[in-house]
């Protein structure tokens, strides 16, 4: 494995975003929604780093801070050693260069008045990267590494279906040779089958310009599919980080746990051996979170030290996998009867 | 359900190397396709020739008086005789001449007070939907507040009577009171569209807000711009007219519709050519920039273009 | 699981609109049936036509749309031939339908109470503290907690989970023998898609409610369906078991699909792809609709369009592979892949 000696390409530290909500003229003090809350991780040089989670559970704002589309309430993000969150405006634009990003939507990711050759070039342009023909020329090289035919140009995305788009929306985030790429749910909106050639697309970029990803997605088989280690996250916390085998064979995580279990099977003949681990409820509301560890109100293990006292991410048997519980890995502790 | 609609009824995207068409060549398929979009250019055209061959094209001078010939009723009618068309006014000018003529100002004073308010509506829009909740924007959208408080005729009572009635000011004045309508359409719309994914796509290579407004913003706002634009176009022609009525309009001897139209109002029981024949002028024209604004919408957007 | 009533047959169905392209037929010659107590999952990508379908099973296609041809029987009932009117009649009643998004099929100025209240006056005569007992107990049966607060309660204040089982309980407050479920779970999240398939799932083992589960998701339909119709470009290119599906697809569509769905028990460098894109229905390929995309199309395929072929009882393929007795597909691959190398 990797030696722990080894710079991360990114490092983030007690990343935090607070929103304030219902502020008013009545309300002085307005409530807040901890949408990310004191995360922490590494993302190494030519690794994909998935984040999962359910809706609201933050994985996207995330992409948004390192990125600073959205600025942090507090804690760093060390970029090749350098605090993002600390640069000045120009600075940043200049680093942008190496961090790019895929979004979800390829329908709405896309100005629609632009012409394809016009999208691509765009980053190209911002940066003064190229100019006259060598811009065509990119264009052109770029349209070909995804996959697209550089006849098309002068189309507008329009024109495109959803996977064509979604290429269109990777040839602009490579055009500047980033090394970090985040796709923020970068198949979500796809068809089962077109999803898998952006996946395959995406794999082979990777291995071809050495690129490094954070994939975030709600999609637990597609994300295990990418990813070499993931970070479970939940409430704006990490609850669990694993590489991909350990996290799906040696969950320590209850939630981790009942996020696996809620994943359809991929054959019908599995039903029956099928263990019932179907989390129940609803998530919280993230203005009110409950005390302690977030998750004891759908947690079948919880016990009151889970009701008082958050767990904080504390590492476990295994090397490198890390969970946020009490009780990690302690499955008969709903048989011992303290639930 | 809607999505998989949408999706099956998507334009077809043929593999055959992309055909390039000549701008010009694409705008004039277009407008042949739309009937009232050809309609609305004809109009245009029309009203634009007359405005500009005036000296030509009437058969008198607007402002000859003719006590003769007062309320001279158009040909048709009876009493009515070729040599005044569209008959004369109480003072017996001949109507034709002067609606002629007075396209000239009218068109001059609706369409450079527009592009006026345009100007001014766009940017604070942008800039205030861009920013929005910032102290700019506060301020900009107090202005607009209060603004709908006061009638605008007020505002603009005041600042005649200051500066007296002549084109350049009641353009000015008409091109000051104008651009609230844009500036609160725009910037509720730039609210909505910089929430867009490709707005933050924009922002996530880097780009300038500058650069943001000017080519993912303005050019999505194109058919706001048209439809507020061609709608002011014809509120102005009538404000002119209202000015004109309250005596603080554009002063014979220039003629405008508007001011025509008032002065036939005294006669419409018994002369009715004389309100009537610009009232015509100023719909037929109103009506014709409407369905050009419809047609434009269509050349800006992409996504007519594949359309045959 | 012997002598099953007949709920729904779809004979020939063909749906089309008509679009500034010409008429486009969304959904062309679909047969199936769906019988009592039975879950039949039909699978596609987007464009495919199974919303199509299922509108056009509820009376839902309105201009430019129109049913162009076919017969849809609801148990004794033609649905074609019925007018708006006697459609409305089963609307809710004898056929109901939940959506992908229920956020946008409830309205949200009125509270969750009087949205189930009204299909209940609408088709049944009782009091109104007889309905307002009812709609408590329907929500109560859907697994909703403290039911009498949520009648009350407007949907904006519930989660994405709750609004879906209060579109359910509405669909299913009049005893309703047909559910159509256009996607349901597609918009929630993976623990909250998890309970409410096991809440369909206990629907049909209570109520013996017959389910038409739409979706793209494979594994949904591992994890509910009986049977399952697997439709590309408008028309139905496998029906079969569940089982026999999964283990032996006989269209190269659907083995294309199973192969491209990455699966969380795998590992996998590389994920086996279906190329190109669905077509668009203005602009049909020749022959058999998949040919472009097909791995193993042999010139007759591009040039004929193949009809459905019974295997055998319960199994059906459109495909010219299996028109003389059944082929084993992978087999075929690999022959095919050796005379092409």
């Amino acid at each position: 494995m990797r030696s722990l000696k080894e710079e991360p390409l990114l490092e983030v530290r007690g990343l935090t975003k607070h929103f304030d909500v219902g502020k008013g003229w009545f309300n002085r003090k307005p409530a807040q929604l901890k949408a990310v809350d004191g995360i922490s991780f590494k993302v190494h040089r030519g690794e994909t780093f998935g984040i999962v989670g359910e809706s609201g559970c933050g994985k996207s704002t995330t992409g948004s801070l390192i990125l600073r589309l959205m600025q942090a309430t507090a804690g760093e993000v060390l970029f090749e050693g350098e605090d993002l969150l600390k640069l000045n405006n120009h600075q940043m634009r200049e680093r942008r260069k190496d961090i790019q990003m895929i979004f979800q939507d390829p329908y709405a990711s896309l100005n629609p008045r632009m012409k394809v050759r016009d999208l691509i070039a765009e980053p190209l342009l911002t940066h003064h990267m190229l100019e006259g023909a060598q811009i065509d020329a990119r264009v052109a090289e770029l349209m070909d590494m995804v996959g697209l035919s550089p006849a098309y140009a002068k189309r507008y995305p329009h024109e495109f279906s959803g996977g064509q788009r979604q290429r269109i929306g990777i040839a602009r985030a490579l055009a500047l040779k980033p090394k970090l790429i985040i796709c923020d749910e970068a198949v979500s909106a796809l068809d089962v089958s077109i999803q898998a050639q952006i996946l395959n697309l995406l794999s082979s970029l990777q291995k071809e310009l050495k690129l490094t990803y954070i994939f975030i997605g709600h999609g637990l088989p597609a994300v295990k599919h990418i990813s070499d280690r993931i970070a479970v996250m939940y409430m704006g916390k990490i609850v669990e980080i694993a590489a991909k085998e350990q996290l799906f064979h040696q969950a320590m995580h209850p939630y981790t746990e009942g996020l696996l279990a809620s994943i359809p099977i991929s054959d019908p003949t599995q039903r029956s051996d099928r263990q019932e681990f179907i989390l129940e409820g609803d998530l919280p509301s993230p203005v009110n979170p409950p005390p302690g560890c977030t998750f004891h109100t759908r947690c079948p293990y919880a016990t009151d030290l889970c009701k008082s006292e958050a767990p904080t991410l504390q590492t476990g048997e295994y090397g490198g996998h890390l969970a946020a519980c009490h009780y990690p890995r302690q499955k008969d502790l709903k048989v011992a009867g303290s639930y | 359900m809607v999505h998989s609609h949408t999706e099956a009824l998507k334009p077809e995207m043929s593999y055959e190397v992309a055909r390039t068409i000549h701008p010009i060549t694409r705008w004039m398929r277009l407008l042949l396709r739309s009937k009232t979009g050809t309609f609305g250019f004809v109009i245009l055209v029309l009203v634009a020739l007359t405005a500009l061959l005036s000296v030509l094209l009437a058969p008198y001078d607007p402002t000859l008086l003719n006590a003769r010939n007062r309320l001279v009723p158009p040909f048709w009618s009876d009493g009515g005789s070729m040599a005044h068309i569209l008959g004369t006014d109480h003072l017996g000018r001949d109507i034709l001449s002067r609606i002629i003529y007075g396209s000239q100002i009218t068109l001059l004073v609706s369409g450079a007070s527009v592009i006026i308010s345009a100007v001014i509506g766009i940017t604070l829009g942008v800039v205030c939907g861009y920013y929005g909740g910032g102290w700019f924007d506060a301020i900009v959208m107090r202005v607009v507040d209060a603004n709908m408080a006061i009638p605008n005729i007020l505002f603009m009572l005041v600042i005649v009577g200051v500066f007296g009635t002549s084109v350049p000011t009641l353009i000015v004045v008409l091109g000051i009171t104008g651009w609230i309508a844009y500036t609160r359409l725009i910037r509720a719309e730039v609210l909505s569209l910089k929430e867009r994914e490709f707005i933050r796509a924009a922002r996530s290579i880097g780009t300038r807000d500058r650069t943001i407004m000017r080519k993912h913003i303005l050019p999505n706002l194109i058919s706001t711009c048209i439809v507020v634009s061609t709608l002011s176009v014809g509120g102005n022609i009538v404000l002119e007219a209202s000015l004109s009525f309250l005596g603080l309009g554009i002063q014979p001897p220039i003629v405008t519709w508007g001011y025509m139209l008032n002065e036939g109002r005294d006669y419409i029981a018994t002369s009715w050519w004389i309100a009537t024949f610009p009232g015509v002028a100023i719909a037929v024209t109103v009506l014709g920039i409407l369905f050009f604004g419809d047609w434009l919408r269509d050349v800006f957007d992409p996504k007519a273009q594949g359309r045959r | 699981m012997i002598n099953r009533q007949k709920v729904l047959e779809v004979r020939h169905l063909q749906t089309q609109f008509r679009t500034e392209h010409g008429i486009v037929r969304s959904v062309d010659d679909v047969s199936f049936r769906l019988d009592a107590g039975e879950i039949l999952g039909i699978v596609g990508e987007s464009g495919c036509g199974k919303s199509v379908t299922s509108f056009s099973i509820m009376g839902l296609i309105e201009a430019p749309g129109e049913i162009a041809g076919g017969e849809i029987w609801l148990e004794e009932q033609e649905l074609t031939k019925l007018s708006k009117r006697q459609l409305r009649k089963l609307q809710g009643k004898d056929m109901a339908m939940i959506f992908q998004e229920p956020l946008t099929s409830l309205n949200p100025l009125l509270t969750v109470g009087l949205q189930i209240s009204e299909v209940l006056t609408r088709h049944k005569r009782l009091s109104k503290r007889e309905v307002k007992e009812q709609s408590i107990a329907m929500l109560r049966q859907v697994g909703i907690p403290r039911p009498e607060q949520v009648y009350h309660a407007y949907p904006h204040e519930l989660s994405g989970g709750m609004r879906q089982r209060v579109m359910i309980a509405i669909a299913i407050s009049c005893g309703s023998k047909l559910l159509i479920a256009d996607e349901p779970t597609t918009a929630l999240d993976v623990t909250i898609q998890a309970q409410i398939l096991k809440l369909m799932k206990e629907l049909r083992d209570n109520l013996n409610t017959s389910i038409m589960l739409i979706t793209h998701d494979l594994g949904v339909v591992a994890e509910m369906a009986d049977r399952v119709i697997v439709m590309y470009a408008g028309q139905v290119v496998e029906e079969g078991d569940v089982y026999e599906i999964y283990r032996s697809p006989k269209h190269p569509y659907t083995k294309g699909l199973m192969n491209s769905t990455p699966k969380i028990e795998e590992v996998r460098r590389k994920l086996e792809s279906i190329p190109g894109t669905v077509p668009v229905l203005s602009n049909m390929p020749s022959g058999c609709r998949f040919h472009p995309r097909c791995p193993v199309a042999r010139d007759k395929c591009r040039a004929e369009a193949p009809q459905m072929k019974l295997l055998r009882p319960g199994v059906q393929v459109r495909c010219w592979l299996h028109q003389e007795g059944e082929v084993e597909l992978n087999e075929e691959f690999k022959r095919r892949a050796a005379a092409g190398g």
